[in-house]
């Protein structure tokens, strides 16, 4: 057992990659609560799609992703904000719009490349196992803003997801904190990028805050609890891959799922199953509860 | 806190509008509103749906900027949310399932001035507790926020902005869907706070609750109908001018006129 733990370790990719989806769980676990308290899950989906271009332009030009994809999501979030101000379309069309022209815009720029399959692939679903000392220590550096930035404003955000009306009523500039907020989520999606890929980026935001939010009524055990499953469904994750041949991205998801499905069927107050057992404990059922003489147990 | 001696209760004005307007688009939602509150006022704001309560609420609170004239804080003009003035908006706007005690949802009225690195230190939650015992729910400090009732929830939303303390309170229905104890509780805290000189304004659906709750009422549709204190604004053409429609004024008894507001005419 010890040795199956112990294994992979001792491959310098392997320690990387367990380096990097440690982070990337953490990071993802603490903005991911924000993201599913303000309903965003559609706008992280978009952000990781729409930023594609940023990505891709960056690739061809030889430059650092992360500013392209930082770019590409300051532009995009403005240009979201942009549509739906009008009244007549939503926040959420205006997001569908953007995220599919974006996402096109990204795979019609790859497509200039050489390498176009095998790259397109790796931003798919990310290439955990090419994750390099200097990937990690990016990753680590601009976690550490998105941690720093959402502890610093904890109470703007936290007051901005519970009540809009109040919070800009106490001078809570809203479109700026919205603009910094969806920054810091690009942030955590760029550097998410290359351990679980453009399109499971989505899970690790939401599932294990969805997890977290199942277990706990309180703000900041649901922010510790969504980074610590964040980062154990990342480890077991990437066990699973090693041993069994999974590719990691897939298999991290997967492992985050099933934690949220054993977490939703089994959680104590408000899980599927245990919520009806307690039912049934607690309060009589009078048909069910029933003597054959016709008196019921109350 | 300064004291007020109560002969200057009455007299300072907070809040003034100069023929206040506010469109959105080309629709006018508020037109040539002219009012001063004092301190100490206590306003019921009475108007049927799209009225303008809540937008005159809104604008009043710096979170509108007026089309046209102005409205002004204790002299100086209003150009976005003002220290001094509180908002408690509608309680259908927050998010109720969010994983929050009534107590955290209280300490979030201290807004700016929250420790920035540091968690709630002692003092704080003594404040918050304070404001929420105020509002009779000290027991349920701990509870989450969804778990409560109606009533209980409207009370937390009066505790946070009783916490960001201020010489305005604007309330947006806070009257809405609440039982009759939270109601009680309510109208003899705006007693107290107006002998403190806070001035409150209200906007408010039901015209008898207006009438015992407030010192002024305001009539209000699109244009500003009229503001006095009650007895002499609950005249049948008054009502009849700001809700439309046929109004009956029955008088129960010489002293409490029940009034009913809103009814169609007959064809």
């Amino acid at each position: 057992m010890i040795s199956w733990l112990t294994e992979p370790w001792t491959h310098a990719f392997m320690q990387h990659a367990f380096m990097a989806i440690i982070l990337v769980g953490l990071i993802c676990g603490v903005i991911g609560v924000f993201v599913i308290l303000r309903g965003l899950a559609f706008l992280g989906d978009a952000l990781a799609h729409a930023i594609f271009p940023g990505v891709v332009i960056s690739f061809i030009l030889g430059g650092n992703y992360l500013i392209g994809a930082l770019i590409a999501a300051v532009i995009v979030s403005f240009a979201i904000g942009a549509i739906s101000q009008g009244q007549r379309l939503s926040n959420d069309t205006a997001i569908g719009v953007i995220f599919a022209g974006g996402f096109a815009l990204g795979v019609a720029l790859l497509s200039t490349q050489q390498s176009y399959s095998r790259d397109l692939n790796s931003f798919l679903f990310g290439s955990i196992l090419s994750v390099k000392q200097d990937d990690l220590l990016l990753t680590a550096a601009v976690g550490l803003v998105v941690l720093l930035v959402v502890y610093w404003r904890r109470r703007e955000f936290t007051s901005i997801a519970f009540d809009r009306a109040f919070a800009q009523s106490l001078g809570i500039n809203l479109w700026a904190y919205d603009q910094l907020f969806l920054i810091a989520l690009a942030m955590a999606i760029v550097i998410s990028l290359q351990t679980v890929g453009n399109v499971l980026v989505l899970a690790m935001l939401v599932t294990p805050a969805a997890t977290a939010r199942m277990l706990t009524n309180r703000l900041r055990i649901m922010v510790a609890l969504s980074s610590l499953i964040g980062m154990a469904s990342g480890m077991l994750g990437l066990y699973l891959s090693y041993y069994q041949g999974v590719p990691s991205g897939a298999a991290v998801v997967l492992v985050a799922t099933g934690v949220f499905l054993v977490v939703f069927l089994v959680a104590p107050e408000s899980g599927a199953i245990t919520s009806r057992l307690r039912r049934r404990l607690h309060h009589g059922h009078p048909e069910r509860d029933r003597f054959e003489d016709g008196a019921a147990v109350s | 806190m300064p004291s007020f001696l109560p002969s200057q209760v009455n007299t300072a004005p907070v809040l003034t509008t100069r023929d206040l307007s506010v469109h959105y688009g080309n629709r006018p939602a508020l037109e040539g509103i002219s009012i001063t509150i004092q301190a100490g006022d206590v306003i019921g704001l009475l108007g049927p749906n799209g009225s303008g309560k809540s937008t005159l609420l809104r604008v009043l609170a710096g979170l509108v900027p007026p089309s046209h004239g102005s409205c002004s804080f204790r002299g100086r003009q209003i150009n976005g949310p003002t220290p001094g003035i509180t908002y408690v908006p509608q309680r259908a706007g927050a998010d109720w399932t969010f994983p929050i005690s009534a107590i955290d949802a209280v300490l979030l009225g201290l807004g700016r001035s929250t420790p920035r690195f540091r968690p709630f230190g002692g003092g704080e939650r003594s404040r918050a507790r304070e404001a929420l015992r105020q509002v009779e729910m000290e027991q349920h400090a701990n509870v989450q926020i969804g778990a409560l009732s109606g009533g209980q929830q409207q009370r937390v939303f009066l505790a946070r902005a009783l916490l960001s303390g201020g010489s305005v309170l604007l309330l947006d229905e806070p009257f809405t869907g609440v039982d009759i104890p939270t109601q009680t509780l309510f109208v003899s805290l705006f007693t107290d706070l107006k002998e403190e000189g806070i001035a409150i304004v209200y906007a408010t659906h039901d015209l008898d609750q207006a009438r015992d709750a407030s010192d002024k009422v305001m009539l209000l549709n699109r244009r500003l109908i009229a503001i006095g204190p009650p007895d002499e604004i609950f005249h049948t053409s008054k009502i009849q001018e700001a809700f439309g429609g046929n109004v009956i004024v029955v008088n129960a008894s010489e002293t409490s006129p029940r009034i009913v507001a809103g009814g169609r005419k007959r064809q």
